[in-house]
């Protein structure tokens, strides 16, 4: 075969590569303002600097930084897109049988007044759906009865709808409920450049979140390494 | 069978296909954004933004439009009562409120011992805000609470935990239909306004508790507003309220 035949092929084949490595795409119809929203949020993400990290973290971010999250979320989604995500309050999901890669956000995405950092948190939480190779962290059945630590039955706060039953709980703290608490969690103890408010924020959600973790040693350990010291 | 140059020919075609299979997939795929350089709005995809909105489209962006002036009407009046050194914090509020780039460095460097003028003019736009801007009202609640130095910013705060709960993030008023997997965060941020004075009475006491129980007004009047809170149809505010009452003998 002629050398020039091999150049053109690794060419064809290079730019193929290089047009699904690195930086997220977003499908045409998705509109300037939730892209510049969702830039921003990775932005956001991306800048973060930590002063330390958790056994947990390491274990599945690495160190608490921008450059651990970017990979993170780079190296599981590389394309956004809209769609209704079964309607109702979603603001974003992942459709592993559809295209595991693929975040698809919701106009809620911008029209809902969540903070930042709860926003990421949606995000990072569905971006661990897209890993095939571990059955897309699928939840669990909440358990039933479901209660918290006073026995109180966890129900929704206006529809008083049980979660008991409900795929809305993780038995691991590595599915996407565990991690991106242990993401926030870190983020409230460690984030070096952010400001009071998302330390603030992360915390918040973190804490609510942990009640999703429905095995109590799972909730006790990721609670030891929250408060481990450095 | 084929001579060696008819298989050469084959192979050199099916190159060139995958070439320019190879070209045009890059080429013509939709737009890329690299999360860490700001987006271009000329290279969107989505050029009639502004052009083709529905009907019902065009009757909420004349709303938004006539919310928006209000807004900016209150501005001006909340700017013309204020000194410049608090004009300039002031600014620095509505770009971090209006922007929802929640690490802006100005929360912490500018957004410090703000003065009862400026206390008045947040809580003024604080009542003026849409019940459904969470984050926004969320935001001054923060401001307050962190800062609180008087019964009126603790009354302000007790204000906010008497406000009928936000039922849904589309509109405040109405119960929607949720579904479970993440209706942790809508439950959160329903109620982020209530929450993160919470939090911020909270650190405030655990930093400065002497300084704040020995004031007989402070005192009184926080008891006042935790004992707002308590009262609260919202469990997660109700049990964090009862947990600081305990906790300060309040």
């Amino acid at each position: 075969m002629n050398k020039w035949m091999i150049k053109a092929s690794a060419l064809a084949l290079g730019l193929m590569i290089a047009n699904t490595a690195g930086a997220v795409k977003f499908d045409k119809d998705v509109p300037a303002n939730i892209q510049q929203q969702m830039v921003e949020d990775l932005k956001f993400m991306s800048e973060i600097a930590g002063n330390g990290a958790t056994k947990f973290h390491k274990e599945i971010f690495g160190d608490v930084s921008g450059a651990a999250y970017k990979t993170f979320f780079e190296t599981r989604i590389s394309e956004v897109g809209m769609n209704a995500c079964g309607g109702g309050s979603a603001v974003a999901c992942v459709i592993p049988f559809f295209n595991p890669n693929k975040m698809w956000l919701t106009k809620n995405f911008v029209q809902f007044s969540h903070p930042q950092v709860a926003r990421s948190m949606v995000v990072y939480h569905e971006s661990r759906h897209s890993e095939t190779k571990n059955g897309n962290w699928a939840h669990d059945n909440c358990p039933v009865p479901f209660v918290d630590e006073t026995g109180k039955e966890m129900v929704s706060i206006w529809t008083g709808a049980k979660l008991a039953g409900e795929p809305a709980c993780d038995s691991t703290y590595k599915g996407s409920y565990g991690s991106s608490t242990i993401m926030l969690k870190n983020i409230s103890k460690f984030c070096a450049n952010c400001s009071e408010k998302v330390r603030m924020d992360a915390d918040i959600y973190a804490t609510d979140q942990l009640g999703r973790i429905d095995v109590p040693a799972v909730k006790a350990a990721m609670i030891s390494d929250f408060n481990a010291v450095q | 069978m084929l001579s060696s140059n008819q298989s050469r020919k084959i192979v050199f075609l099916g190159l060139l296909v995958l070439l320019i299979a190879g070209a045009a997939f890059f080429f013509l795929r939709q737009q890329t954004t690299d999360p860490g350089a700001p987006i271009d709005f000329q290279q969107s995809n989505y050029p009639n933004d502004f052009n083709s909105a529905k009907e019902e489209d065009a009757g909420v962006d004349v709303l938004d439009t006539a919310r928006a002036q209000v807004q900016q009407e209150i501005i001006n009046n909340s700017m013309a009562e204020l000194s410049e050194a608090d004009q300039v914090k002031f600014q620095s509020f509505i770009d971090v409120a209006t922007s929802g780039r929640d690490n802006d460095p100005r929360i912490d460097k500018d957004l410090q011992n703000l003065s009862p003028e400026l206390k008045n003019q947040l809580k003024s736009y604080y009542r003026n805000l849409l019940p459904e801007k969470r984050n926004e009202r969320g935001f001054i609640s923060f401001l307050i609470a962190r800062d609180f130095k008087t019964s009126e910013d603790l009354d302000f705060l007790r204000e906010i935990f008497a406000e009928e709960p936000c039922l849904s993030m589309s509109d405040c008023k109405s119960l929607t239909p949720r579904d479970p997997h993440m209706s942790n965060v809508d439950d959160i941020s329903l109620n982020y306004p209530q929450l993160a004075a919470l939090y911020q009475i909270e650190k405030q006491l655990q930093n400065k508790a002497a300084q704040i129980l020995n004031d007989p007004a402070l005192r009184t009047q926080l008891r006042a507003t935790l004992a707002q809170a308590a009262d609260s149809s919202v469990p997660k505010v109700r049990e964090k309220a009862e947990q600081l009452q305990k906790k300060f003998s309040l």
